[in-house]
């Protein structure tokens, strides 16, 4: 035993010289543990967000679990988060359930803007929907009033070789924003058809509908690319339908007259700056103008930053 | 088979009677299915190396003309072809920089394309964030001073390129300072004409991939390699290595290791030597035996019910009141993960122990009982060093059991972007509340929520190679330490 | 004096007893942490099967100018400001709002207190916010609805005319933003008024008549539209009429003490099922707003609360002091039930957590608006945009099986015949190399498994269906054809019939078989159209990319190797002797298998299904990533599915600790745990039988 224990030592000497080294070493004031929960939307650009707090605060240690809007609201609630971040705004039960515990409300600070995009397969012919077609497609309630549900592509109005085909759904998970801020927006609040392919995450939505010929799917509008088409959903008036955006939020829990932990306020202003905006628009989101980032910052008390 | 019978009916047989009788169809079928299983195994391994290992070899850079919607110059590498309805042949193609164009992937109509090439001076830049860049080197600016590179070849251009950008991080040696560095730029012509600066700060890595021989091929294959397993990812995951995933599997599973591997024997201790025998023991045998099948994510809820929120949750209402409402131990992390993987491995180990001591045969035990040992001396000298083999296969086993599990640490630990290692040089060393990077939660993760999941794909492959190659190194090793064990034993019953 | 051999064997003794004492803790340890496992999933997951309790909890008299209105979330406690002429016992609370009749007028208020504690001494009293100034109308007819800062309200005035105000309470002064009147036919006069908001309409039932005003569905509310009509299946008179939980479906008591509940979401108002006999006179009907609760009054006090969709009772009782005549309502949150009275104004502490999990909620089809028939529907997540959750856990568990059986598919067939053939045909040299390399299979890492699968086979199994499909007709075709080559081969020439080299040869023909499906198989174009000729157009089928089939297939890999560990063990440990002397006493080989090995080892090869069975039922990643989570009851190869473990994944981060989804994720967690540990200990009795039986016989 103590033999082999001696064989393995090169190998334990060559882990912990590179724990060593992958440590930085430099001397600032700020340090502590950040901890961000929630949206997945959210995920990829409070990655990149976090990875400049880093660069710019090397003691600060930033942890990232982006699971989906809905973990936000219960990680602050059970205090297993500093920021939440979501990508649609709390409902009014995650509201009184934060209160009930605090005693106040949360704050929410709009960091980005977002657009749901709905899209099909690339060679789907298919280039527009009215939103109770769409409503039809996702859901099994119908709430929007289409007179009957839709199964097949020529149910849609396609013909030739798509008419026989039916439609494959895809979609979020529960947890996401984009779910529920689809399901109130298209779904007029009905239920999704549990024939909905719910996948992990945006991009694996991406990925099945380039790959699935029968496939419509929705998803954050950052994540597309050549291999879907995205499609022109139009809203009542016959325009097409603004309301597919949405604005996205980062949680603060702050009582009322306290600041603002000095860790959480440098990520904040970070996120409100104009570099921290630039990352948003090169992540594919709308950046806040220059007068809204100020306003954000007033009204957190963040001026001097 | 001659066997000489009676039954008139069986000599008369046919050949194929005979077969069917003797079971040879399913000799061959059980032969086949033998085969499948192991060809699925390679199958599966093969999969993985044949996606994964082109990720670090340098592509080819294609050059296409075409007249899509006028001539257009597209430079990049080629990532797929395929047929679409309609019939046409279709080339999807990776030209870089999410920054440069609205999409970094383009499909292109063959049928439209009147050139390629493979053009010798192109070059590839990779940054630290946005994607690879895809050009032309023609200038450099340093100190608002602009020299002209075209006329210099492709071997100049990169290795003038190496030195100015990766000058800062090559220590003393290098002649250029940090401050030169960081004045400088290099100017990149697109295919489309487009000339960009990109600053050398952001420059991890250049090559030319078209102008180079296989040995350098070769060399840049193992350089990129090195990378992926001692670097952190950059921006948002798509790029860069594993290396605090790495870290954070081998902690975690060490910790878990050094909480499961003592308590595991001593129970298995009890019940083989200790425990009277009786139905009590037998009940408990059979619940410990069953634990191992009771799945992973029922073990990941107990965690996050019981570790992370009832216990963690005290803990912090106790020892760090002054820090709530943040969290301390109330929140996934590196203590909790580690907790439940032990308690997940708790019976892998305690089977395979007890097996071991009911391998030591009595003998021994009442050899040593007899020349005036105490209980505890005779298993401390004579049982456990017997069965110490086994013991082992059975850490073994729970450490590649562990390795490879991810559904508990969806819910007690794992986080998508976690620079800060669980174990480092500042005070207390270990930090075992923090959250961690994990290899199979990456590729979860990575395969499944990364934006530009197409550039990343083959990330994502190599990440379920190592792992995969990680988990199966263990068994085998496990398998092949038990099936010395065993033989041995036989031999000594005999 | 004590010798030194003395303070050794102290010493000792010392050592020994602490040995002792270490490994018995870890002994009861380790089970006290099994058990710790199971009382607590127990104990998180016991509360959703309790029953609701309901006990009087506060009551305040009015008395002379005050008059106590508790807000609707059940805490807040004002006294409203004497008005000339309000009738304040018929007050309408809803959110944060009353809302009191006079002869002509109505008043609003809002019930802020100072306190949010319920100080009985001490109340704050209101005046109010705006007072609206109608024609006459009837006081009782008064009804109200309220949605985001909007408060609409509908009475029917002397004239029979419906009159409709609706205010936005958004900014500091009150804004009337609708107000309109429908003139009544005299035959629904005098019914009872129903605004719901979310619909956009005013509904009016009169007897068993109803009136939809405004539309259904509407994007805003448009005047002009009325549809009437009467509702189906209601025999007796009408006792009581209100709207459902949540507002999507109106209730219907008559006298015979019937439920009937109508679809609100459709244009023709269908009935949600048959009627409910609920065994009471019922006086009134109310329902929560957030929950599927419904609570019925009786005319003598009676309260009986209920899951309205599925039936479950959830209390039935005489609370002290109700009031068959004064209309209750329940608080936001379903804690509270209050009644407003002409002399008093109760309040009712209802202890009533988990409403919407009873067995019937859970595992049984309901009836729900926006369905046209019953179903099971998994949707819990309508907290977070304030709709009714749906908890079934039925397609779940149906999931979780369907997975592992289709598994089992693939698993079954592939490692019975590969533990036939290493434990019985193989030479033992042979096969202590083949089996560890089998077993390593086990430990692949599932998530890995599961990628490959989402990512990689989705796509190219949807491309090369029926390639893919006709596989396992060349894996079994193959060996029999070469088996049955062999057995020519040996009819022309005795000399074949030595063992001829089988794996070599099965390798070539099957890589010969895989190259030549490669070389020429039509191209994917062609097999999309005959896929879609053969299968979905024959055979009506739906495909899913993402499919039980694709599911089976992986996750047949990653149960095998259990399997086939434990039947060959079992296989092998058959003593040879049996076979060997079965076959000397003429068997053929094939007898010898059939009728010696395999019904010794039958009780392992029944454990190692089980074993691998509840590897399957448990599985996380594979399904996870795999499937397309849809939360469905198809048998069908070609549908997806959705299992307990991946729902825990994927839904147990964002659950509260406090909320119904946590505790019934636990209960999944619970059923998950309870399914496995029943079939391993099966497999592990009958393991042990195995090995009692040859217990002997191997030595």
């Amino acid at each position: 035993m103590n033999l082999s224990i001696l064989r393995l030592s090169p190998l334990f000497l060559w882990f912990i010289a590179a724990v060593a080294q992958a440590q930085l070493h430099n001397e600032l004031e700020l340090e502590g543990k950040l901890t961000i929960t929630g949206s997945d939307t959210l995920g990829a650009i409070t990655s990149v967000w976090a990875e400049m707090l880093k660069e710019r605060h090397p003691k600060v240690l930033v942890q990232v679990r982006a699971i989906g809007s809905a973990a936000a609201p219960t990680a602050l609630v059970e205090g297993t988060a500093d920021l939440g971040t979501m990508s649609r705004p709390m409902s009014a039960a995650e509201d009184r359930s934060f209160e009930r515990r605090y005693g106040y409300a949360p704050i929410a600070v709009p960091v980005a803007r977002d657009a749901i995009a709905v899209f099909v397969h690339r060679d789907n012919p298919l280039s527009s929907i009215v939103v109770p077609t769409l409503d039809a497609v996702f859901s099994s309630t119908r709430r929007c009033g289409h007179p009957q549900a839709v199964a097949r592509w020529s149910d849609l109005g396609l013909s030739g070789p798509w008419a026989s085909r039916g439609i494959s759904l895809y979609g979020r998970s529960a947890a996401s924003g984009t779910y529920s801020v689809f399901r109130q927006q298209v779904l007029c609040s009905g239920d999704f058809s549990p024939r909905v392919n719910r996948l992990v995450g945006s991009s694996a939505i991406i990925r099945a509908v380039a790959g699935d010929r029968n496939a419509i799917g929705y998803a954050s509008a950052g994540y597309l690319n050549a291999n879907v088409k995205a499609l022109t959903v139009i809203g009542p008036g016959g325009q097409p339908q603004a309301s597919l955006d949405r604005e996205l939020y980062v949680y603060l829990n702050v009582a009322p007259g306290a600041p603002v932990s000095p860790l959480t306020a440098a990520f904040i202003n970070l996120i409100l700056s104009p570099e921290g905006q630039q990352e948003t628009a090169k992540a594919g989101y709308l950046p806040l103008s220059m007068a809204e980032q100020r306003a954000q910052r007033r009204r957190l008390g963040l001026m001097d930053g | 088979m001659p066997t000489p019978t009676a039954d008139s009916n069986f000599v008369e047989s046919s050949p194929l009677r005979k077969g069917v009788r003797r079971a040879e169809p399913l000799v061959w079928l059980s032969a086949g299915s033998v085969l499948v299983s192991m060809a699925l195994l390679i199958a599966l391994v093969g999969l993985l190396a044949l996606r994964a290992l082109p990720h670090f070899w340098p592509a080819p850079l294609l050059l296409i003309q075409s007249d899509d919607q006028g001539p257009t110059a597209q430079l990049g590498e080629s990532l797929d072809a395929r047929s679409s309805l309609g019939g046409a042949e279709d080339l999807l193609l990776h030209r870089g920089g999410e920054d440069l164009f609205g999409s970094p992937l383009v499909w292109i109509d063959e049928r439209r394309v009147r050139d390629r090439t493979t053009p010798l001076d192109a070059i590839a830049l990779d940054r630290d964030s946005l994607g690879p860049v895809f050009g032309f080197l023609v200038g450099v600016e340093s100190h608002g001073e602009r020299r002209d590179l075209t006329a210099q070849s492709v071997a100049q251009q990169v290795n003038l390129v190496r030195v100015l950008s990766l000058a800062s991080e090559d220590g003393p040696s290098t002649v250029l300072t940090r401050e030169a560095t960081l004045a400088t730029s290099f100017q990149v012509r697109l295919a489309s004409g487009r000339v960009i600066s990109i600053p050398a700060t952001e420059v991890r890595n250049v090559y030319a991939p078209n102008a180079m021989t296989t040995m350098e091929k070769v060399g840049h294959f193992f350089s990129e390699v090195g990378r992926f397993l001692g670097e952190s990812p950059s921006r948002s995951n798509v790029q860069g290595g594993v290396f605090p995933a790495i870290v954070g599997t081998v902690t975690l599973v060490l910790l878990m290791t050094i909480l499961v591997s003592p308590l595991g024997v001593l129970a298995a201790i009890f019940l083989q030597e200790y425990a009277q025998r009786g139905p009590i023991t037998r009940i408990v045998r059979i619940a410990v035996n069953n634990l191992a099948g009771v799945p992973s994510i029922v073990y990941g809820v107990f965690g996050l019910g019981f570790f992370v929120y009832a216990v963690g949750g005290s803990l912090d209402a106790i020892f760090y009141a002054d820090t709530l409402p943040a969290p301390t131990l109330g929140a996934p992390g590196m203590l909790w993960a580690a907790l439940t993987m032990a308690l997940l491995t708790l019976p892998v180990v305690i089977v395979s122990t007890e097996e071991g001591l009911a391998r030591v045969p009595s003998v021994l035990r009442e050899g040593s009982l007899a020349l005036g040992a105490t209980r505890a001396e005779s298993l401390w000298r004579v049982v456990i060093p017997a069965a110490s083999p086994a013991v082992l296969t059975g850490l073994i086993l729970a450490i590649a059991r562990a390795t490879g599990e991810v559904a508990p640490l969806l819910l007690v630990g794992v986080a998508k972007y976690a620079p800060g290692l669980p174990v480092s040089g500042e005070y207390p060393f270990l930090h075992l509340d923090r959250q961690f990077m994990h290899l199979g939660f990456y590729i979860y993760d990575l395969g499944f929520q990364s934006p530009h999941l197409e550039t990343a794909e083959g990330l994502v492959y190599a990440t379920a190679l190592l792992l995969v190659t990680i988990v199966l190194l263990l068994n085998l090793a496990a398998v092949m330490l038990r099936g010395r064990l065993r033989e041995a034993f036989k031999a000594e019953e005999t | 004096m004590v010798s030194y051999d003395d303070a050794i064997s102290r010493r000792r003794r010392f050592k020994d007893r602490a040995a002792t004492i270490a490994i018995n803790i870890a002994g009861w340890g380790t089970v006290a942490l099994i058990s710790l496992i199971l009382v607590y999933l127990v104990s998180v997951a016991l509360p959703l099967g309790l029953d609701a309790e309901v006990s009087p909890s506060f009551t305040w008299t009015v008395s002379g100018d005050e008059h106590p209105l508790i807000a609707a979330d059940g805490e807040t406690v004002v006294s409203l400001s004497a008005v000339e002429g309000a009738r304040p016992e018929l007050a309408r609370v809803i959110d944060a709002f009353g809302v009191v009749p006079g002869a002509s007028q109505i008043h609003v208020y809002r019930l802020q207190a100072e306190s949010s504690a319920v100080r009985p001494e001490r109340l704050t009293t209101v005046a109010p916010l705006v007072s609206l100034t109608l024609p006459a109308f009837r006081p009782e007819s008064l009804a109200i609805d309220f949605a985001e800062d909007e408060l609409e309200m509908v009475v029917e005035d002397l004239s029979g005319k419906l009159q409709l105000i609706a205010l936005n309470l958004s900014a500091s002064e009150p804004v009337i933003s609708n107000r309109d009147s429908l003139q009544l036919r005299p035959d629904m006069r005098g019914g009872t008024l129903l605004p719901r908001m979310a619909g956009n309409e005013v509904l009016v039932v009169q007897g068993d008549r109803y009136l939809r005003w405004g539309g259904v569905q509407a994007a805003i509310f448009q005047a002009e539209r009325i549809v009437g009509g009467q509702l189906q299946g209601v025999l007796s008179r009408v006792s009581a009429a209100a709207l459902g939980p949540g507002g999507d479906s109106l209730q219907i008591a008559d006298d015979d003490g019937q439920l009937h509940r109508f679809d609100l979401t459709r244009d023709q108002l269908p009935r949600l099922g048959g009627s409910r006999d609920l065994a009471m006179s019922v006086r009134v009907l109310i329902s929560e707003r957030a929950r599927r609760v419904t609570g019925a009054i009786s005319s003598d006090g009676e309260l009986l609360l209920l899951q309205p969709a599925s039936g479950d009772v959830l209390y039935r009782g005489y609370p002290d002091g109700l009031d068959a005549d004064a209309q209750p309502h329940f608080s936001d949150e379903g804690h509270v039930l209050i009644q407003q009275g002409l002399r008093e104004t109760r309040r009712w502490a209802i202890d009533n957590p988990y409403p919407e999990t009873g067995i019937a909620a859970l595992w049984r089809p309901q009836r729900l608006p926006g369905y046209d028939k019953a179903v099971h529907v998994w949707h819990p997540d309508g907290e977070s945009i304030g709709v009714l959750s749906k908890y079934s856990l039925s397609p779940l568990l149906y999931g979780t099986f369907k997975a592992a059986l289709y598994g089992m598919l693939l698993a079954v067939p592939l490692a019975l015949g590969a533990a036939v053939y290493i434990g019985y045909f193989l030479p033992s040299r042979q096969r202590n190399q083949l089996k560890p390399a089998l077993e390593t299979l086990e430990a692949f890492p599932t998530v890995v498994l599961g990628f490959v699968a989402g990512i990689w086979l989705a796509p190219l199994l949807a491309d090369y269906l029926l390639l893919i499909l006709f596989l396992p007709v060349i894996g079994v075709g193959l060996p029999l054809l070469l088996s049955l080559g062999h057995a020519m081969l040996q009819h022309i020439d005795p000399r074949f019939s030595r063992r001829p080299p089988r794996m070599l040869l099965l390798t070539s023909s099957y890589a010969a078989a895989l190259l030549c499906l490669a070389v020429f198989a039509p191209p994917p174009e062609t097999l999309d159209q005959l896929t879609q000729s053969v299968l979905w157009d024959w055979f009506g089928l739906r495909y899913d990319q993402r499919n039980a089939v694709l599911v089976g297939l992986v996750m047949g890999i990653a149960i095998m190797p259990a399997m086939f560990s434990i039947m060959e063990d079992a296989i092998h440990a058959v003593p040879r002797s049996l076979s060997d002397g079965s076959l000397a006493l003429g068997a053929t080989r094939w007898q010898s298998l059939a009728r010696v090995v395999f019904p010794a080892a039958s009780p392992a090869m029944l454990s190692a299904l089980l074993i691998g069975l509840a590897r399957g039922l448990g599985e996380t990643m594979i399904v996870l990533l795999a499937t397309g989570n849809m939360p469905i009851m198809e048998p069908d190869p070609f549908s997806s599915l959705r299992s307990l473990s991946a729902t825990i994944a994927i839904e147990l981060p964002e659950a509260g600790s406090e909320s119904v989804q946590f505790r019934l994720l636990f209960l999944t967690a619970l059923v998950l745990f309870g399914l496995t540990f029943l079939m391993n200990t099966l497999a592990e009795l009958f393991r042990q039988r195995l090995r009692y039986a040859y217990a002997h016989a191997n030595r």
